[in-house]
């Protein structure tokens, strides 16, 4: 199909290309964008993973972290001693803080530090930290974020229990932590010399109790941790080494940059689209001078290979310049993320990077050129001969489906590679289909509709740029594909988003508690609930707490399981504290969905029929009828999977993952969750400053935190993501500037004929200037109304009911993208009505 | 008469079909050029004419019958074999002229023996553009010519190859009287020139009068054939 050897191919591709060929490049630009994402998406990548394997160490702080849930023990120092090298620990817990200077407070997590900690990197803080002033006295460095939220600033108080520390810092980041996870829980870090002031660790308290260590240089940390894995897993304790840190973390970002990756991948499509239409019109331009060529005895590829030597040497120039946009772009990208990096990577040119972006790019480019450049090898020379030949009707072409086939292929090759499944990779192509096929017949319905309805109320100029739309140098459909993808990412964010909130908000409604005081003591519960009664807040429940450690799962030791590799249970679920509670019937939040409900049971008659929440029990691998051995303070209890229940986690309400049935943990050491309803936040605020105050260790979380958390999280998720919409839209807009140029010719035609009617340039703008309004906003409210879909899609998906999205900000997006297509538009026309008629006919002829 | 036909033509047939409908466009059609002859194709607008040559240059398959240009059978010859038989022994003249407007003069002239593979080509196409009287024109790309200029342009590019056979299709049709005379008169000079065989589609009295044999179509079928007695001087051995 292709014949690149002939000389004569070469030079005709040259003489060809000599006149026309600027304006062509100008036009391919959205593949030079398109090689820079992927340039700057891979390297990203090349350089996140280089400079998390460089600054490995400072991930962890140290080299080698041994975890336990319990004091440590005398065994256990004594091993730490053997070990030997520098050490430091660490305990930490989940408390309030208060701020007395405004009585505000909010949960966030205390880690009581000391020792030299961390030996690798640094607590980042402002002004800069000095360990040695920091463990002399009741100091605290505080999440930048909750000074933010507080109005606190260095050298206020907070107080913890019954401790006040006084802020030496604001802490900006935590080697090794991203800031996005501070937002969702704070931290706090205290000189341990202060901690037991605090008197905040009571028995049934959840402690995690770390100690860092730090060896001489050459030490062979992983074999050591070999060497004394069997006396960790008889004193119970977890080791981290930088390693196993390192792959933990490395793997979170390969999950970012996955979807990095993906997003830019729809940008190059996007590309390849405008590239198909560019060339469409250009083969359309060309099929004359094609068809001379076969009268003069050109055979049929030969013809291809001529315009299509053009485009791959316009595509190797657009490469070019995509390579040095994305290298240089590239030290900007990490910016934008940083609230999700644990590293500040260190910016390299990436060798990876760029040849990924030259064969994305290109291949994208090449593939979706051919596409209509194909059709040249079946001009009919007949065309010399009557210049007014129509092509008839022909069947259609098996090597055009053939090439679409293909793009459907490395589309799904490619994001199956990049997702790690077939699958998924799937999916991800049937939705990118889905969106394009629905956008481009949202946008012709659209159309045909407005054609329908408007021109009885439209002025000429304004009918005149309607129609106007159906100019096929105008690449219509291209251009409103693109716009409309990138609203349609820009709404669909917003909605989710928009939705998530009020969902939230919504679910909580009239008489649906809004507050839940946590680790409330059995003595302290009356004296809590008159202070409730005080303030007008109603109680709801009184929810018993224990505290336990899941031991075994059907039959197999949890120390067992965690050193099998082979293991596919995650070692949180294995390790974390579970908080059961146990009661004789379901909640108003729970649906049954397997097995039988087992209201009571009796301690002595084990395994006790206990109910699984069904995403642990998937996590855990158990179903109905399975057993489970817990651990309370040591002492064990089996139970067995009596039913998997569904828990609505939207809701202000402790929810449990076990629940056992009444009669067995009575006697176990237990706390309460108390659940109220605030008639106000203000009541709410007062009830926990009130309870704070003579009660210390209890916990208060209430709906405008989770409100303010959740917000704030979206805030920095969504603000990544818009990036990418952005830069969707960006691609939108160079396609629309290459519609622009290649439309010129026709456009200074057709103002020169209307001028010749009579047209003056006023009306000629204005005809202009309605075809981009109509143009933008048909292309923007069919993004707008797949956006508006697919949040209410996500939305079912999510809660199972969808409800409205806010108005005004998609009418916002809707107006700005249209404002964005009018001006680009009217912009590249601009010289097109200026020029004087005679010289335009002449130069564009 | 010795045979030494350039053409045959043998009971060609020519349809198209649009939809359930069939145009009968040529008929039964039959003749033979002998080469080195001039042949003026004539009849209203719509007889076929352009169809009958396009047929005989192998641009387009009889429906019946068949077509023999230098001793190969068109109606069965590859695609491939045709892209090669119009390159090397087939000149076209266009009535829309078909330059590549993205080409100098020199560079349109240059086309048809690059196709063929040739190398050194620059110097008999300056020749040719020479003949045709344009040598000061080549630097310039077709936008910058007149029409008369620009099919001058389009003879010498037919001519490069040094075909057997130049077909043109009313190459005065989008010209002035002055223009098509000069034009005629070149294309018959370089014809006789080269003893090209020349079939030539023309609603130009005067053309026709210039044509060793004038065939006429109506309605796809053959109306008449005259061949001219052969003067003596209209032989050339220039
Ligand atoms: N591809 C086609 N499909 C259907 N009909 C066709 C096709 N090509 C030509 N015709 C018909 O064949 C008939 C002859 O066309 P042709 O162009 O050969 O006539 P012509 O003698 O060259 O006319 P003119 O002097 O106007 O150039 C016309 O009626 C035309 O409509
Ligand atoms: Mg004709």
């Amino acid at each position: 199909m292709i014949t690149f050897w002939k000389p004569w191919v070469w030079r005709m591709a040259y003489r060809d290309s000599r006149r026309g060929l600027p304006r062509l490049l100008l036009s391919m630009s959205s593949v030079v964008l398109a090689v820079a994402l992927v340039v700057l998406a891979y390297s990203f990548r090349e350089n996140l993973l280089a400079s998390i394997q460089a600054q490995s160490k400072s991930l962890l702080g140290a080299d080698l972290a041994l975890d336990s849930r319990e004091p440590f023990s005398k065994d256990d120092e004594q091993l730490f001693h053997t070990l030997g090298g520098d050490q430091s620990k660490q305990v930490g817990f989940t408390s309030m803080a208060t701020f007395p200077a405004s009585g505000d407070s909010r949960l966030v997590q205390v880690r009581a530090i000391s020792g030299q900690f961390p030996y690798y990197g640094a607590l980042e803080t402002t002004p800069p930290l000095s360990l040695e002033v920091f463990h002399l006295s009741a100091n605290a460095l505080v999440d930048e974020n909750v000074l933010l939220q507080f109005n606190a600033k260095v050298g206020d108080v907070v107080k913890l229990g019954n401790q006040e520390f006084r802020i030496l810092g604001s802490l900006r980041k935590i080697p090794g932590e991203t800031l996005a996870f501070s937002l969702i829980s704070p931290r706090i870090y205290i000189p341990l010399a202060y901690l037991e002031r605090t008197q905040l660790i009571q028995p049934g308290s959840v402690v995690r109790y770390r100690v860092f260590f730090k060896f001489a240089t050459g030490t062979q940390v992983e074999r050591m941790v070999k060497a004394i894995a069997p006396q960790l897993q008889r004193l119970q304790l977890d080791a981290d080494t930088v390693s196993k840190r390192t792959a933990s973390i490395a793997a979170n970002m390969e999950n970012l940059s996955r979807f990095l990756r993906l997003a830019v991948f729809v940008a190059v499509l996007l590309a390849g689209v405008g590239v198909a239409s560019v060339t469409y019109v250009y083969a359309k331009d060309k099929a004359q001078a094609a068809a001379l060529l076969r009268c003069i005895g050109a055979r049929p590829r030969e013809t291809v290979s001529v315009y299509l030597l053009q485009l791959l040497f316009l595509t190797v120039v657009c490469a070019a310049a995509g390579v040095g946009i994305g290298v240089w772009a590239q030290s900007y990208l990490p910016a934008l993320l940083k609230d999700f990096l644990p590293v500040a990577p260190v910016i390299e040119i990436s060798p990876l990077g760029i040849v990924a972006g030259v064969v994305v790019g290109m291949t994208t480019a090449f593939l979706f050129a051919l596409l209509p450049l194909v059709s040249l090898r079946r001009i009919s020379p007949l065309m010399a001969l009557r210049s007014s030949y129509d092509e008839e009707p022909r069947a259609r072409d098996p090597l055009v489906l053939s090439i679409v086939l293909l793009i459907v292929m490395l589309v799904l090759a490619f994001a199956s590679a990049t997702l790690g499944s077939w699958r998924q990779g799937l999916v991800f192509t049937g939705a990118v289909l889905v969106v394009f096929f629905a956008l481009a017949i949202l946008a012709r319905v659209g159309t045909l509709l407005v054609r329908q309805v408007a021109p009885r109320f439209l002025s000429f100029p304004w009918r005149q740029g309607l129609a106007n739309l159906h100019r096929p140098s105008n690449q219509t459909t291209a251009v409103m594909l693109a716009i409309g993808l990138g609203t349609f990412l820009l709404v669909a964010l917003h909605g989710v988003q928009d939705m998530l909130l009020r969902q939230v908000d919504r679910r909580v409604g009239q008489d649906e508690p809004n507050l839940v005081l946590f680790d409330v003591q059995n003595e302290q519960r009356q004296a809590i609930g008159a202070l409730m009664e005080r303030l007008e807040i109603s109680r709801h429940a009184e929810v018993p707490v224990v505290t336990m450690r899941l031991a075994a799962i059907k039959g197999r030791r949890v120390e067992e399981i965690r050193a099998d590799e082979t293991s596919k249970i995650p070692s949180w679920a294995l390790r974390r504290e579970y908080r059961s509670t146990y009661r004789g019937r379901l909640t108003g939040t729970e649906k049954l969905i397997k097995g039988d409900w087992v209201a009571t049971a009796d301690e002595r008659t084990q395994p006790i029929a206990v109910s699984v929440e069904k995403g642990i029990a998937e996590t855990l691998g158990v179903d109905v009828g399975d057993p489970l051995q817990f651990e309370i303070q040591g002492v064990p209890i089996d139970t067995r999977v009596a039913n998997l229940r569904e828990v609505d986690w939207q809701r202000v309400q402790p929810n449990f993952f076990v629940v056992f049935p009444e009669g067995v943990l009575e006697k176990a050491p237990q706390f309460y969750a108390l659940v109220g309803r605030a008639p106000s936040s203000q009541a709410s605020a007062q009830l926990q400053r009130a309870v704070l105050e003579r009660f210390p260790n209890v916990s208060a979380i209430d709906l405008s935190l989770i409100l303010s958390t959740l917000n704030s999280v979206l805030d920095r998720v969504a603000g990544a993501m818009r990036f990418v919409a952005w830069f969707t839209l960006l691609t939108g807009f160079t396609v629309l500037a290459s519609a622009v140029l290649g439309s010129r010719g026709h456009r200074v035609r057709e103002s020169i004929l209307l001028r010749t009617l009579g047209a003056a340039r006023g009306q000629i703008f204005t005809a202009i200037v309605a075809e981009y309004v109509f143009t933008g906003a048909i292309a923007a409210c069919a993004g707008a109304i797949l956006g508006i879909l697919a949040g209410w899609g996500l939305s079912y998906y999510f809660f199972g009911t969808a409800i409205a999205i806010a108005p005004l900000p998609v009418l916002a997006i809707i107006t700005a993208v249209t404002a964005t297509t009018v001006l680009a538009g009217a912009l590249g026309c601009l010289g097109v009505i200026r020029r004087p008629a005679l010289e335009a006919l002449r130069a564009e002829a | 008469m010795s045979t030494d036909n350039i053409l045959t033509v043998e009971h060609l047939s020519k349809e198209f079909k649009s939809g359930d409908d069939t145009v009968h466009v040529l008929n039964d059609i039959s003749f033979a050029i002998e080469r080195g002859t001039s042949c003026a194709l004539v009849g209203p607008s719509g007889s076929g004419k352009t169809t009958l040559i396009a047929i005989c240059a192998g641009l387009e398959r009889p429906s019946k019958g068949a077509v023999e240009l230098d001793g190969v059978a068109l109606h069965q010859a590859s695609e491939e074999k045709l892209a090669r038989i119009r390159n090397q022994s087939i000149g076209f003249i266009f009535q829309s002229f078909q330059l590549l407007p993205s080409l100098t003069a020199l560079e349109n002239v240059m086309v048809p023996a690059e196709i063929a593979g040739e190398r050194m080509v620059r110097a008999s196409a300056l020749e040719l553009l020479g003949r045709v009287g344009l040598r000061n024109r080549m630097y310039h790309y077709p936008m910058l010519l007149s029409g008369g200029e620009q099919q001058r342009v389009a003879i010498a590019r037919a001519f490069m190859n040094q075909p057997n056979i130049l077909f043109a299709d009313e190459p005065t049709g989008n010209l002035d009287a002055e223009t098509s005379e000069s034009i005629v008169k070149l294309i018959f000079n370089l014809n006789s020139m080269n003893r090209t065989t020349l079939i030539l589609v023309t609603h130009d009295r005067e053309l026709t009068e210039q044509a060793d044999r004038i065939i006429t179509l109506k309605a796809g079928r053959l109306a008449s054939d005259v061949t001219k007695p052969k003067s003596e001087g209209s032989t050339s051995d220039g």
